[in-house]
């Protein structure tokens, strides 16, 4: 293998050899080994020509079908901006359940959350902190989008399943325990109720990540911005 | 060489210029750098990332088709073509540009010799 098809090679590193991918490789490969041809021709040693070659083409990730170059800080932090406010509306929407101490922990593990995501929006925007808000990075949206179908995929399996296992734990008492459901006033209702809303709370992620698709969007670096 | 070109100035015509080498004859993707080069009279170099994102734009357009090469060993060369679509688009970018040169020419230019 020659080194230019090395160096073609660890350009595409980081994606699959599909069709379109094979023959933008072959392309490439081509027009580096016609320049270190002519460079050649015009005088230029082999390793001198292979080396000017490498640099009229420093990376691929602009080239590739679906990549988006974007300002990947912009993003996080208005990112962590909606973290933060799905986290506090479930903070909020918990609050009636500290009056049974079946939801404290929820609850709390909520709070803890907000203001973790408090603290860290706050650090993220601090001068001090040093972030670097113009600084660019390629992210393949396809990809991203996948990522987001499978975790609600995962979150909707997970809820199914926990209200299954409720039901069966809490009204299959009878079965497995011999134990009688007893509902009987509204604390005890409550409580059922609480043991049900559990994992609606964790849509949060979902909703977190669902987020991420149309932020990329925004925050895509627009071409008149484009540097050479 | 081409420091002071401004390359905001340039890059919206990037297209035209690959169409205008093109129309002249097929060709890959670096002898179309090197033509642009020539063309310039050495004054411009084009980007070999802005080469390939153009011709891919080109190619989703319609305006250019491409075929690969028959060099038998190392990388093969795709060579593009320019549909009819591509040269009638190619001379309506030529009439637009001049309209826009004069009009941009009169609406910039002379106040440089007023200071």
């Amino acid at each position: 293998m020659s080194e230019l098809q090395r160096y073609v090679n660890a350009l595409f590193a980081h994606y699959r050899d599909t069709k379109q991918i094979k023959d933008l490789k072959e392309e490439i490969l081509g027009n580096l080994e016609a320049r270190k041809t002519d460079l050649m021709a015009a005088g230029a040693d082999e390793a001198e020509a292979i080396s000017k070659a490498k640099q009229s083409i420093t990376s691929a990730d602009g080239l590739i079908d679906g990549n988006k170059e974007i300002f990947i800080n912009q993003l996080w932090r208005e990112w962590l901006q909606w973290v933060l406010i799905y986290l506090l509306s479930a903070c909020i929407v918990s609050v009636p359940m500290l009056l049974f101490h079946i939801g404290t922990p929820l609850s709390t593990l909520l709070f803890l959350a907000a203001a973790l995501a408090g603290i860290l929006y706050l650090r993220f925007n601090s001068k001090a902190f040093g972030v670097h808000f113009e600084k660019r990075t390629y992210i393949s949206l396809p990809r991203v989008r996948r990522i987001r179908n499978l975790v609600w995929i995962f979150w909707a399996a997970f809820t199914l399943m926990y209200t299954a296992a409720t039901t069966a734990m809490y009204f299959g008492s009878n079965i497995w325990f011999s134990r009688r459901v007893s509902i009987d006033g509204p604390y005890q209702l409550a409580v059922v109720l609480i043991l049900y809303a559990v994992p609606f709370f964790t849509v949060i992620l979902p909703l977190a990540v669902h987020k991420i698709p149309s932020l990329v969007l925004k925050y895509e670096v627009q071409s008149n911005e484009e540097t050479e | 060489m081409g420091e002071n070109i401004s390359s905001d100035l340039i890059r919206g015509h990037i297209d035209t210029m690959i169409l205008r080498v093109l129309h002249e004859g097929d060709n890959y993707g670096y002898e179309i750098v090197k033509s642009i080069g020539v063309n310039s009279g050495g004054a411009y170099e084009l980007k070999e990332p802005s080469l390939y994102t153009s011709l891919k734009r080109l190619e989703s357009q319609g305006l250019i088709v491409s075929y690969w090469g028959d060099e038998s060993q190392g990388g093969r060369r795709k060579y593009y073509h320019i549909t009819d679509h591509g040269r009638k688009t190619y001379f309506q970018s030529v009439a637009q540009w001049k309209v826009a040169r004069n009009l941009i020419n009169q609406l910039i230019e002379g106040g440089e010799h007023n200071e």
